[in-house]
């Protein structure tokens, strides 16, 4: 276990960080590690520096202006459970995995991947077995990741900025910066959404599971992709669900396109789980749906050399 | 024009993204926020970046962003420069 990495974040001279979450087996189990553990529902008491948030349900969170409140003053890092799979067995996978985590390294990771962003003269090329990828990038490139370990005071950062660096869509034309051609072996995929995603969709996410689970029966499964799209016919008899799950109107355009740097992770990492720490293990991921108006799935080639061109 | 990384890294209790603006000086300069021989960490400036909508990945979930703010601006914040 590597619980000190986790310390770091919140300074190295702080206190241990508190960790808080709505879920009483998940309370127990951080409390059986030693570690400060608190349920959400009592944390009314005097504000900790640091918090590690765990939430499993989103129906029962405040809403963004309570929460900021809520952790008036605090560093808050959140480990999102309640977009993935967030049942006991599951939740407790992934947090076996945040103990694990090499949070130094992961960050020492991110930069390494923006340096050859910001090196790259046209763009990127992924390759590893079966996976042979370009990308060709914007000269405005919009990331979500960590360049800083420790957060600023009162910063709440997500797991997913420390173990990944995420290309997305510029945040005010809403375009995409990058653009993705090749094909790629995927080794392992996940599932997700938003706490936003309105309830009348949530039947989605039940569907999605089942989907996930015959999906897994194909892997590794090599997928092509042309101008940023995931040809038709790539899943087989899954497309059609696929695109009605994820929403019809991206007709196959990733929604995503990432490269995992929680190395640290990789030995222990099972693929019949749906887990956020899977997909930053290593490598790259692509993604279609946006987690709002359908299902997020993410498709993750775990190994390989990521170079600029 | 060389290539520019906006990236945000976190979410500031006000509900704004907080991030840098990372870019690569042009060959032989000696100015810009990076430089070629050095790493990321260098000008660890800190702006507070607005945005208009959540992350498509909902790896980044939950986070309590205030989610109608209209533009995006890289313009460095005082306070949380380190």
């Amino acid at each position: 276990m590597n619980a000190s990495s986790i310390r770091a974040v919140f300074g190295e001279s702080a206190d241990p960080p508190m960790f808080v979450t709505d879920n009483d087996d998940l309370c127990d189990w951080l409390v059986s590690r030693e570690l400060d553990a608190q349920m959400f529902a009592g944390f009314d008491g005097p504000r900790p520096a640091g918090v590690v948030f765990i939430p499993t349900c989103w129906e029962d969170l405040p809403r963004p202006a309570a929460l900021r409140e809520r952790f008036r003053g605090t560093q808050v890092l959140w480990v999102p459970l309640a977009a993935f799979d967030a049942r006991p067995d599951a939740a407790i996978y992934s947090l076996d995995l945040l103990l694990r985590s090499d949070f130094g390294t992961a960050v020492a990771n991110n930069r390494v991947v923006m340096m050859k962003l910001l090196a790259a003269k046209k763009g990127m090329e992924f390759h590893s077995g079966g996976t042979h990828l370009s990308f060709t990038l914007e000269d405005d490139v919009y990331v979500n990741s960590r360049t800083r370990l420790a957060l600023a005071p009162a910063e709440h950062a997500s797991i997913g900025a420390y173990f990944e660096v995420e290309l997305g869509a510029n945040w005010v034309e809403q375009e995409e910066t990058f653009h993705v051609n090749g094909e790629m072996c995927i080794q392992g995929a996940l599932a997700s959404h938003h706490r936003e995603m309105p309830p009348e969709l949530s039947g989605k996410v039940a569907r999605a599971d089942e989907l996930l689970a015959d999906l897994r029966t194909r892997l590794p499964l090599t997928v092509r992709i042309e101008d940023s799209r995931v040809v038709p016919g790539a899943f087989g008899d899954l497309d059609s669900l696929m695109r009605e799950l994820t929403n019809p109107i991206y007709d196959g355009l990733l929604t995503e396109l990432a490269f995992g740097t929680n190395t640290s992770i990789n030995p222990h990492v099972d693929w019949s789980r749906n887990s956020q720490f899977n997909e930053g293990m290593g490598g790259v991921h692509i993604a279609l749906g946006d987690g709002l108006s359908g299902v997020h799935f993410d498709f993750v080639c775990p190994d390989g050399e990521l170079t600029p061109v | 024009m060389a290539r520019r990384l906006w990236i945000e890294e976190g979410v500031a209790e006000t509900g704004e993204g907080i991030g840098r603006v990372l870019s690569l000086p042009a060959a032989g300069s000696a100015t810009g926020q990076g430089s070629r021989s050095a790493s990321a960490s260098a000008a660890p400036v800190l702006h507070r970046i607005r945005r208009q909508s959540i992350s498509s990945c909902p790896c980044l979930v939950g986070l309590p962003h205030q989610t109608d703010q209209p533009e995006a601006t890289g313009a460095p914040d005082e306070q949380l420069r380190k």
